[in-house]
């Protein structure tokens, strides 16, 4: 099947070595690795908000070469940091997403994160993981090809880190690219394909069972795994 | 003489510093060359002084007493404001002074020249000048045309005042402004007859004559006669041969 | 809404052509010519400048604002409308040009001085108080050095002049003044207008701006350049007036439900209504006497500025 992502050279100096990627349409990818292997500079290199040179291709269509406008329409981002600078409520945050205004859509998402009663709220007054769900309904609201999301679970309670996993598999079901970092190893399950970084290498490339009885896992992370549970090499 | 009298103090021949432009005016005019040891550094300035050739090779003062004394002058011209203090100071190092207070009127005008020119011991080069105003003021002008002074900003002067007087010995009657100012409605609206203009500083960049380079104010070029603004600043002897000159331009 | 704001505009601006009625409705019957006149070289530049200054601060208000991330940025306390000043006399008294647009260029370039200094003090997006210090700083700075210049000017009208500079004014200015201040202003107000749309994007991180193909730092740099460019000639025919730029953003904001970038248009609009607001007070002289511009706005301005204080201050400790 023709990739849906097909990105070459990406690398940021130092923290991430150059490398090559294809994500065919519909998949669930996850990128794993210890803090600093360069999951960040990943994804921010795929978005081409950091690290020069290298290309990124949406179907047929270069990232690079891409107006704004369409580049919403196509790829989605969810920034580590959720930082908000300026103070505006839920519901008009999510629809920044959407290049028309379509208050169905915005409605909807809002219903599907559980923000419906927050959606007049400002947004430095929500929680963290209540900011999180807001930019994450921002980032699906046009129904991009491309879900470039940056630890979109953590400090999320279990509820949520599972209900958003089902989400998104609903998003790649339905033909998107969906490619997140994460740190919590239990939920590698629910992803077709697992990406193993290690100080900015590509260690491995697999599905996630595969990858979870890799030696290379083991050492990467330097804990072993004794029949689900983890400890200390 | 006071204990702390200065030495040339009491020397014979007078020699006269000026610390203001107005009394700068009358030193430079009615005073013998050898009579004229200082006088504010304005006078030689083209910009402000109409006598500043005459001025040239003198020595210049900052308008204080300290900053003439090293021209040892016997005899201090001030006026005005700060001026009677420095008179006071003055007299203490011994030294003879002449405080004019600012003239009020033509008639202020012609008495200071007469009392400087008694200082100086010089009535010969005064009676010339007498002479030619009392000529001017007997041959007045029949009728009076209405006019307005006009300086940077819009500023003009008041009828009573000084400049007033001069203006109407020239046949122009200033009008009454409120708050001594042209307005650029009352311009368009109400013109005077006549604007004598000032060309003070008229090469120097301000808002003043940005004001005047509106183009209500150029409109009104055909009835503009110009003026050497220098004169009008003290409004001293300098101006009879201006009011002269303003005699014969259109009225 | 934005009909609303621009009819109120151009009501407030068909009063500022009629004010003072009386005269004018004289000069009809008895020569209209001179009306005319009057209406087209004197009433006209000042209600234009009164429009265009006033929707010049407040949309480089609400850009500058959009950048900084802080609802503080203005071009008065950033420093701009006072380096434009500088700009302006030092060109005007010192290097003696005299041509309108020259010195629209001097004082664009004193806007852009000292909105640099103040990025490079600040910092990109410095937090509330790191940028009032700042930009307060360089605008008592750059107000210093044009009381300083002007009393050190050749001509000595300069120092009369002061107020005009200091405190604004919109008096006795021609059509050839309006336009060297409203032409490059209009363009730059255009060019920045046009970043509607980014900068709100903007208020979600610069991360997925950068994501969406925008790039923070230059947008950062041409919203600078540009408000410089419209300040710096608006304040070297007008001389610098606070608090319009501060608080029109403000207001604009709360009709846009908080949306930064959606608020460009609307500020200019509210500046405009406001600036031409205080200038019929000007014109109207209370007091009897011929209030400057500048202290109005801040007369004004002042109490909704410390409300402003106040609530962000309840903001973060609540």
């Amino acid at each position: 099947m023709k990739p849906l992502l097909a990105a070459t050279g990406i690398g940021a100096a130092e923290r991430l070595a150059r490398l090559d990627l294809s994500l065919a349409p519909g998949s669930m990818t996850a990128v794993i690795g210890p803090n600093g292997s360069g999951k960040t500079s990943l994804l921010r290199g795929l978005a081409r908000i950091e690290g020069p040179g290298g290309s990124v291709w949406i179907g047929d269509e270069n990232l690079d070469a891409m107006v704004p406008a369409r580049r919403a329409a196509l790829l989605g981002f969810l920034p580590a940091a959720r930082e908000m600078i300026w103070p505006i409520a839920v519901r008009d945050l999510v629809a920044l997403g959407l290049a028309k205004p379509d208050d169905g859509r915005v409605e909807s998402l809002l219903d599907d994160l559980e923000l419906t009663p927050l959606a007049n709220r400002q947004a430095d007054r929500l929680s963290t993981g209540e900011r999180a769900r807001a930019l994450l309904a921002r980032a699906l609201a046009p129904r991009p090809a491309v879900l470039l999301l940056d630890e979109p679970l953590s400090n999320l309670d279990p509820y949520w880190a599972l209900s958003i996993l089902q989400l998104l598999r609903r998003t790649a079901a339905a033909g998107a690219v969906v490619l997140m970092s994460l740190h919590d190893l239990h939920l590698l399950d629910a992803f077709d394909r697992v990406l193993l970084l290690n100080q900015g290498v590509l260690m491995a490339d697999a599905a996630p069972d595969l990858i979870a009885t890799d030696p290379v896992f083991a050492e990467t992370f330097r804990v072993e795994t004794d029949g689900g549970r983890w400890r200390l090499r | 003489m006071p204990a702390f009298a200065l030495a040339w103090a009491a020397s014979g021949a007078i020699r006269a510093a000026s610390l203001n432009l107005c009394t700068d005016e009358y030193l430079l005019v009615l005073a013998r060359p050898e009579q004229i040891a200082s006088v504010s550094y304005l006078a030689a300035e083209p910009l402000e002084s109409v006598l500043w050739t005459r001025a040239r090779n003198v020595h210049h003062n900052r308008g204080t007493l300290e900053s003439a004394l090293a021209a040892r002058p016997n005899l201090i011209l001030t006026m005005g404001g700060g001026g009677r203090a420095t008179a006071a100071i003055a007299q203490r190092l011994g030294l003879r002074v002449i405080d004019l207070p600012y003239p009020a009127s033509i008639a202020d005008v012609r008495r200071h020249a007469m009392r400087v020119a008694q200082a100086l011991g010089t009535p010969d080069r005064v009676s010339p000048t007498l002479v030619a105003l009392d000529q001017m003021q007997r041959n007045r002008p029949a009728g009076m045309t209405d006019a307005a002074f006009l300086a940077g900003a819009g500023n003009s002067l008041d009828p009573g005042s000084l400049g007033g007087q001069w203006l109407a010995l020239a046949g122009y009657r200033q009008r009454a402004l409120p708050s001594g100012k042209l307005n650029l409605e009352s311009l368009a609206i109400n013109p005077p007859k006549w604007l004598i203009r000032s060309d003070y500083r008229a090469g120097q960049w301000s808002r003043a004559q940005a004001w005047l380079n509106h183009p209500l104010v150029r409109r009104a070029r055909g009835r503009t006669i110009q003026t050497d603004g220098r004169v009008w600043t003290c409004g001293g002897l300098p101006m009879i041969a201006e009011v002269e000159r303003l005699r014969r331009m259109p009225h | 809404m934005k009909l609303l704001l621009v009819t109120a505009a151009l009501v407030i601006g068909l009063i500022g052509m009629m004010t003072p009625w009386a005269p004018l409705r004289e000069l009809i019957d008895t020569d209209p010519a001179v009306a005319h006149l009057l209406l087209v070289e004197l009433r006209l530049p000042r209600v234009l400048l009164a429009l265009g200054y006033g929707a010049t601060l407040g949309l480089t208000g609400a850009a500058l604002q959009a950048i900084f991330a802080n609802p503080l940025a203005s071009p008065d306390i950033t420093g701009s409308s006072s380096g434009a000043a500088l700009g302006a006399v030092l060109g005007g008294y010192f290097l003696g040009l005299t041509g309108p647009l020259l010195l629209a260029g001097c004082g664009a370039a004193g806007a852009l001085l000292a909105l640099l200094l103040l990025l490079g003090l600040a910092g990109r997006r410095a937090d509330s108080s790191s940028l009032l210090l700042a930009g307060l700083a360089i605008s008592l700075a750059a107000g210093a050095l044009t009381s300083l210049a002007l009393a050190l000017a050749p001509s000595p009208f300069a120092f009369y002049d002061a107020f005009d500079w200091l405190m604004g004014s919109l008096e006795d200015r021609s059509l050839r003044q309006v336009a060297a201040a409203l032409i490059p202003a209009a363009a730059a107000g255009l060019w920045l207008a046009r970043y509607s749309g980014t900068l709100d994007r903007l208020a979600l991180g610069e991360d997925v701006l950068a994501s969406l193909g925008h790039d923070p730092s230059r947008l950062r740099t041409e919203v600078v350049i540009a408000s410089a460019i419209a300040v710096g000639a608006c304040v070297s025919v007008c001389g610098s007036v606070g608090f319009v730029g501060l608080i029109a953003p403000i207001a604009a904001r709360r009709l846009t439900r908080g949306h930064p970038g959606r608020a460009l248009v609307p500020a200019a609009l509210i500046g405009a209504i406001l600036l031409s607001a205080a200038d019929l007070l000007t014109r109207l002289a209370p007091l009897g006497r011929a209030i400057p511009l500048g202290v109005i706005t801040a007369a004004l301005g002042t109490p909704i500025f410390l409300w402003v204080l106040l609530r962000m201050r309840w903001r973060l400790t609540s």
